[in-house]
């Protein structure tokens, strides 16, 4: 047997250990067996676990990491110990590269090269199966800077007798052209030293392990590897790295509910990684690794540890004094030499650590602001605003009266935000002081109302108002450096029914910012309260954003009271009158979704209607006109000069519900403005062309586009028309659809919403 | 992998470049590769020629592969040189992306080889490999160089900065795949279709052919190629692309001219005709953009 496979895997973390299974059965060679250190029991005679290699399972006590790994090593009867994590995988010729290499001796560290992604195994799985590309990596996951650029290519050896005349090459140059591999050792061998000391995809020599009595720390929850790596690399002479990424190591983009190890939430996490240092270092003999486990830790410690401390940041460690007892201990064993190599602020602290067991909170604040300031200068300017922020407006008091709004990152003045605003307005005149955020351009703003300030987006003054307003109002989301200070109230009003699956229930897609769903959820958790439409968005907000039922509003959207006021149409005919559409005329509606694949490139979007105005202007112009709201990209490239008074382009327009207020029909096909429009009861109709195309998005819906919509699902221009000519018939056909729609998502819409989400927001504050 | 290697003579045919050429694709040991030459209308091959072309089973003027299937061609002056090892590192590439362009670096003709080659190896580190980039033999040399190989999947194929490297009719891999027979296929027309098709370009980095650049060379056969290239029939977003391209070119072929590699004639023609193109220059500061300002003749004086 060649390799023996060591997977630790917990009880919750078993459906991974199929796809990896289904990923090991892809490999090209299966000269393996695969242990599996799990507690509980796997079925082995179920179908989806047979395989031409040898599959084991063992339990382990304590039921630790280190624990789990050991016990899969004793069982171990392969040359080579891989150690693969169950939720990572490998690329189908890892084993048979590595099998390839004539230089991986007994005494030489091996690496499948790690290759970091947030794309699991299934999503990478089908990608390639699109592909004839040979040599398809999953999505990079690292920082974009270290993303490999260049692949290496393997040589076959008949290259050699193109050469001008007969030489005799080198074995090992031989073998290393077709079979390419990085490896270091003598005075190079601690280079790379972070990557050496990985465990998840290292290829060590079982007997090396054996003989040594090698074992990885089974009483520690965290950081077991220390020890047992650094014993490894104590007793090789060389460390040898596939020069291709073999090793697929699995991201988790979910720490809430899915943490990595490294992302699970331990208090004294720095406690038990001094430990394990601790017990690493006392026991290397090698002064050359002596050294470079010294730097290495003390690189960490310069990177990561001094944020952790810093007064200015929210800090999470458990017992400090211990803590810094704990480091100043370490420290007495690292080789003094190790301290050079960290920049001259951070050694004074490391020094002074090491003289005294006496935290140097003055010299870390002073360091970690020191580092928010290079940042800033680092990026011409940037972010001095927000430095402001952190630094000296959150100290100021707190404004009792001063209410912040922003309405879609301040692109306009708009949605439930400027219900509340008119509102207050008009019921509480002079109570407040009202700030709104409004980016540069905007043509439609408040500026100029009683009480009320614009301020710039990430300016200035915003930086004040954002740390000093008692009362923020907001339809998206705060900045992810927002601080909630206490006493303040935060009121999330959201913008819309959710249509698609938002945060918690997407897939954990690559093309996701990887820290979007833990982003998100810290930022909900600064919610006083979250505005809600109708019980399905309630539901929905449950589990999508995990936030608690009793801090939402069951209340209604407050923009959608226009919808139901009782002059909503002499406010109708005042809207018509400011677009200069006739009253005369009846508006169709036309609001499609952005399809965000159809583009020509970078900034340059395609956009060719596919509905056919000309055809609609000669049949119903005389009756309609057309109104467009379309995405904002698209607007500044559509050209509507040929079709007259037809056609009005009104997707600069701010306040998409006046637009609802005017239509007097609804054309839509995937974007959720119709969960608004069916308050007014009027006709839609979905004009979903690229129908079929759509179909994997689809699968994203929380709705079902065949049952649940109040109107009917139209694929070509001839049945728009057909439509269009007979509203009379569409309102009847869907009449029970509408009437079923409109109790699940608009029966608490009574044109009261604004007034409920009002009194419960501000409660007190109205009056005291 | 099956080669359409297709020669295309830079003025009057250099027989003897051409047989050095050819000695070097024998030498390769490739046996699936299809030889043809693309002689100009006003060039016909001597009667020995012809005979010593049939031995090689050199086709005259075929337009495209005969066979599809992983075919790729590939367009080479005669001046143009094949390095030891070529064929078999293309084919390494191409059993990996097989429906991509390939883009080959290349040595200069004009220099020693060894020379440029020492030069090479030089700037790259070995750490980590066994190789040793300061060889002192030749053979030594080619197993560093081999050994140096690598490639990159780039899809950014609008790149200003990167597409004189991959918009030439020579040295480039055309998948059959990608050819579009409207166009010949050592032309820029033929490449833009590739790039329109494409999602990337491969570039194989190490050089593997040795080329002399056109624009240096023959500018005055630069400028017909360059002017082949209908802007209304791209892509819309490839239009503009190629205007800078253009634009870019332009400049690049007044400078080189300018350096007399071309004589006076030509160099006056080169003038005439790149003011009689009406482009619009990117920046009035460039030479384009002053020749707009002047007549051939004292750009010319000016200039050369």
């Amino acid at each position: 047997m060649k390799y023996s496979l060591i997977t630790p895997c917990k009880p919750a973390e078993y459906p991974q250990l199929l796809s990896l299974k289904h990923n090991l059965d892809r490999q090209n060679t299966h000269d393996f067996e695969w242990i599996i250190a799990l507690n509980g029991q796997i079925d082995f005679s179920q179908p989806a676990w047979q395989a031409d290699y040898t599959i084991q399972q063992v339990d382990h006590t304590p039921a630790t990491l280190g624990a789990a790994r050991n016990a899969a090593m004793a069982l171990a009867t392969g040359d080579w110990l891989v150690f693969v994590d169950s939720d990572d995988y490998l690329l189908p010729n890892a084993l048979a590269d590595l099998d390839a290499i004539d230089r991986l001796h007994p005494d030489v560290l091996g690496d499948l090269n790690q290759f970091p992604t947030y794309e699991p195994h299934s999503s990478f799985k089908n990608s390639l199966e699109q592909t004839n590309v040979h040599d398809s990596l999953p999505k990079w996951g690292g920082a974009k800077k270290r993303e490999p650029k260049n692949r290496s290519l393997n040589l076959p050896p008949e290259l050699f007798d193109q050469l001008p005349a007969q030489i005799d090459v080198d074995p090992e140059t031989a073998n290393w052209l077709s079979h390419r591999y990085f490896y270091i050792d003598g005075d190079q061998r601690w280079d790379l030293f972070n990557r050496q000391l990985k465990i998840a995809g290292k290829v060590i020599n079982r007997r090396l392990v054996e003989k040594h009595h090698l074992q990885f720390a089974e009483d520690r929850e965290l950081y077991p590897d220390f020890h047992f790596m650094t014993q490894v690399m104590s007793h090789t002479t060389g460390y040898l790295r596939l020069s291709e990424p073999s090793y697929i190591r699995v991201k988790h983009n979910d720490p809430i509910n899915q943490p990595a190890v490294h992302q699970l939430t331990a208090p004294d996490r720095w406690q038990q990684r001094i430990a394990a240092w601790q017990d690493a270092l006392a026991d290397l003999k090698d002064p050359a690794l002596h050294l470079a486990f010294g730097t290495y830790t003390l690189q960490r410690l310069h990177r990561f540890f001094y944020q952790a401390l810093a007064t200015s940041t929210p800090t999470e460690v458990d017992d400090v004094p211990a803590l810094i007892k704990q480091l100043h201990d370490y420290l007495q064993m690292v080789e003094p030499a190790a301290f050079k190599t960290v920049p001259h602020l951070s050694r004074r602290i490391l020094h002074k650590l090491r003289r005294r067991a006496q935290t140097p909170q003055t010299a870390i604040n002073v360091i970690v602001r020191l580092r928010q300031l290079n940042r800033v200068i680092h990026h011409h300017g940037r972010g001095v605003t927000r430095l402001a922020y952190g630094w000296w407006f959150t100290k100021m008091p707190v404004k009792p009266r001063t209410i912040l709004y922003e309405s879609f990152l301040g692109r306009n003045f708009s949605d439930s935000p400027k219900a509340i605003y008119n509102y207050l307005q008009a019921n509480y005149p002079g109570r407040f002081k009202h700030v709104w955020i409004m980016n540069p351009g905007v043509e439609e703003t408040p500026a100029g109302q009683p009480n009320t300030t614009v301020v710039k987006r990430f300016g200035w003054r915003y930086m004040y108002y954002l740390a000093t307003a008692k009362f923020q109002v907001i339809n998206m989301r705060q900045p992810k450096w927002f601080v909630k200070r206490p006493g303040t109230k935060f009121l999330a009003t959201w913008h819309g029914t959710p249509l698609k699956h938002l945060v918690f229930d997407m897939d954990n897609v690559a093309s996701a910012n990887p820290l979007y769903k833990e982003i998100f959820y810290e930022q909900s958790r600064q919610w006083d309260y979250l505005v809600t439409a109708n019980q399905f968005s309630v539901d929905v907000f449950e589990h999508a954003f995990m936030y608690p039922v009793k801090q939402m509003l069951p209340s209604g959207y407050p923009r959608n009271d226009i919808l139901s006021a009782p002059d909503r149409d002499e406010q109708a005919k005042q809207i018509k009158l400011k677009l200069g559409i006739p009253l005369d005329k009846k508006i169709i509606l036309y609001a499609p979704t952005w399809r965000d694949d159809d583009y020509y490139g970078v900034g340059d979007y395609k956009f060719t209607l596919k509905l056919d105005i000309d055809r609609l202007r000669r049949e119903l112009g005389d009756e309609y006109v057309l109104v467009l709201r379309t995405h904002y990209f698209i607007t500044e490239h559509l050209d509507t000069t040929g079709f007259g008074d037809f056609v009005y382009n009104e997707s600069s327009y701010d306040d998409i519900s006046e637009l609802y207020l005017i239509a007097d029909v609804l054309i839509t096909d995937y974007s959720s403005v119709f969960f608004d429009y069916a308050i007014l009861k009027r006709p839609i109709l979905y004009f979903v062309y690229d129908y079929e195309k759509y179909g994997s998005v689809l699968r994203g819906f929380y709705l079902n586009m065949e049952k649940d919509l109040p109107g009917p699902l139209l694929k070509t221009n001839d049945d728009v028309l057909a439509a269009l000519h007979d509203l009379p018939t569409v309102t009847k056909n869907y009449a029970a659809a509408y009437q079923r729609f409109s109790e699940r998502f608009n029966n608490w819409e009574d044109g009261h919403a604004t007034q409920r989400v009002v009194d419960a927001f501000f409660n007190e504050d109205l009056t005291n | 992998m099956q080669l359409f290697i297709n020669i295309v003579p830079q003025a009057h045919l250099n027989w003897a470049a051409l047989t050095t050429l050819i000695g070097e694709i024998n030498s390769q040991g490739f046996a699936s590769t299809q030889l043809n030459l693309q002689l100009p209308a006003d060039q016909t091959l001597s009667a020995d020629q012809a005979s010593t072309a049939a031995t090689w089973s050199l086709m005259i003027n075929q337009p495209a592969p005969t066979s599809i299937a992983e075919t790729y061609a590939l367009t080479l002056r005669e001046t143009d040189h094949v390095l030891p090892g070529a064929f078999l590192q293309w084919e390494q590439v191409s059993q990996r992306h097989p429906a991509s362009l390939i883009s080959l670096a290349s040595f200069a003709e004009s220099a020693s080889l060894d020379d440029q080659m020492t030069a090479y190896l030089a700037n790259y580190s070995a750490e980590g490999t066994p190789l040793n980039t300061q060889p002192e033999t030749a053979d030594e040399r080619w197993i560093a160089l081999w050994g140096l190989q690598s490639y990159s999947v780039q899809s950014n194929l609008q790149s200003q900065a990167q597409l004189a490297q991959r918009l030439r009719p020579t040295g480039i891999l055309i998948p059959a795949t990608l050819y579009d027979n409207q166009w010949p296929l050592a032309s820029l027309n033929q490449i833009l279709a590739g790039l329109q098709q494409g999602n990337d370009v491969i570039r194989l980095h190490v050089p593997t052919i040795l080329t002399r650049d056109w624009p240096e060379v023959t500018p005055l056969a630069w400028l017909d190629e360059l002017e082949t290239v209908d802007v209304s029939h791209l892509d819309v977003q490839w239009a503009p692309i190629y205007t800078d391209f253009m634009d870019h070119q332009l400049n690049t072929l007044l400078g080189v001219a300018g350096r007399r590699h071309v004589s006076a004639t030509d160099h006056r023609q080169l003038l005439t005709r790149i003011k009689d193109l009406n482009t619009q220059p990117a920046h009035w500061w460039t030479r384009l953009g002053l020749l707009q300002l002047l007549s051939p003749q004292m750009a010319h004086q000016l200039f050369y």
